[in-house]
């Protein structure tokens, strides 16, 4: 195991360096490894997926395989709650493009729920929001 | 004191692994610096995504152990640089997808490789005081 990452942080002024992060203090979701935090609902009958955090580079592909996953293992459609999704890039857009694609070719809809301004905002400068069945 | 009341240049320089898991570290500074210099909402917001774009994408293709990135206020402007190494062969490529969200949230933006450098850069201009 290599050392431990090292993030330095200055201001009008030579490079310091503060040690110890990230860790504690930092708000890392464990299951994630990241600030994304992916959980399941039941919601009158239907199963949801509630995404909060950022999608980004770094947390999309957990995102794309838990749709995947989901989309197998249900015989419904896929719906995600994206109200909690506080940031999100292109990254984020290819994982849902992704997982929509996917689950089309099991006859299946991902459904976006009350997606975040943040989401609303790229799809809208990425021209996809007709792409989606979006959900209020 | 105004919150743009700068003189000469205010300078924020991050160095931080390359790594995915860090952006959100660039994104948090890019957010604080823009705060203080008096963006709005969604000046803000479209700086956040366009140093999260350029920086993933040097961050896909750094060989480097650090991505060095400087915040300036200058000129009446806000620029932000990111520098990695890369291999010498390495080409930095935005997708269209990318380059779509770019184009809409920054006016000036770019990535290029110099030798076994690459560089990103986005810039937007720092709101007047009647804003």
């Amino acid at each position: 195991m290599g050392p431990a990452p090292r993030v330095g942080v200055c201001a009008a002024g030579p490079p310091g360096t503060v040690e110890g992060l990230p860790g504690e203090g930092w708000g890392m979701d464990e299951r994630a490894g990241s600030e994304l935090v992916i959980t399941t609902e039941h919601d009158d009958g239907t199963l949801v997926l509630v995404v909060c955090g950022d999608l980004d580079a770094y947390s999309a592909p957990l995102l794309d395989d838990r749709a995947q996953q989901f989309g197998r293992h249900t015989g419904t459609n896929v719906v995600l709650d994206l109200s909690g999704a506080s940031f999100v890039d292109s990254s984020g857009l290819r994982a849902l493009l992704s997982a929509h694609q996917q689950l089309d070719a099991l006859g299946k809809t991902l459904v976006l729920r009350d997606p975040s301004d943040a989401l609303v905002r790229l799809l809208e400068i990425a021209g996809l929001r007709g792409h989606f069945t979006v959900a209020p | 004191m105004p919150q743009n009341d700068l003189t000469g240049a205010d300078t924020v320089t991050i160095c931080m692994p390359v790594s995915l898991e860090y952006v959100r570290i660039l994104r948090l500074t890019t957010s604080g610096m823009a705060t203080r210099l008096g963006f709005d909402v969604e000046g803000i917001d479209d700086l956040r995504i366009a140093v999260d774009e350029l920086a993933s994408a040097v961050i896909g293709a750094a060989t480097g152990p650090t991505l060095e990135i400087t915040l300036c206020a200058r000129d009446g402007e806000l620029r932000i640089d990111g520098r990695a190494g890369v291999a010498a062969d390495c080409v930095v490529a935005l997708d269209d997808l990318s380059n779509r969200i770019l184009k809409a949230v920054s006016d000036d933006f770019g990535v290029e490789v110099a030798g076994t450098t690459a560089r990103f850069w986005c810039a937007r201009p720092i709101p007047g005081p009647d804003r």
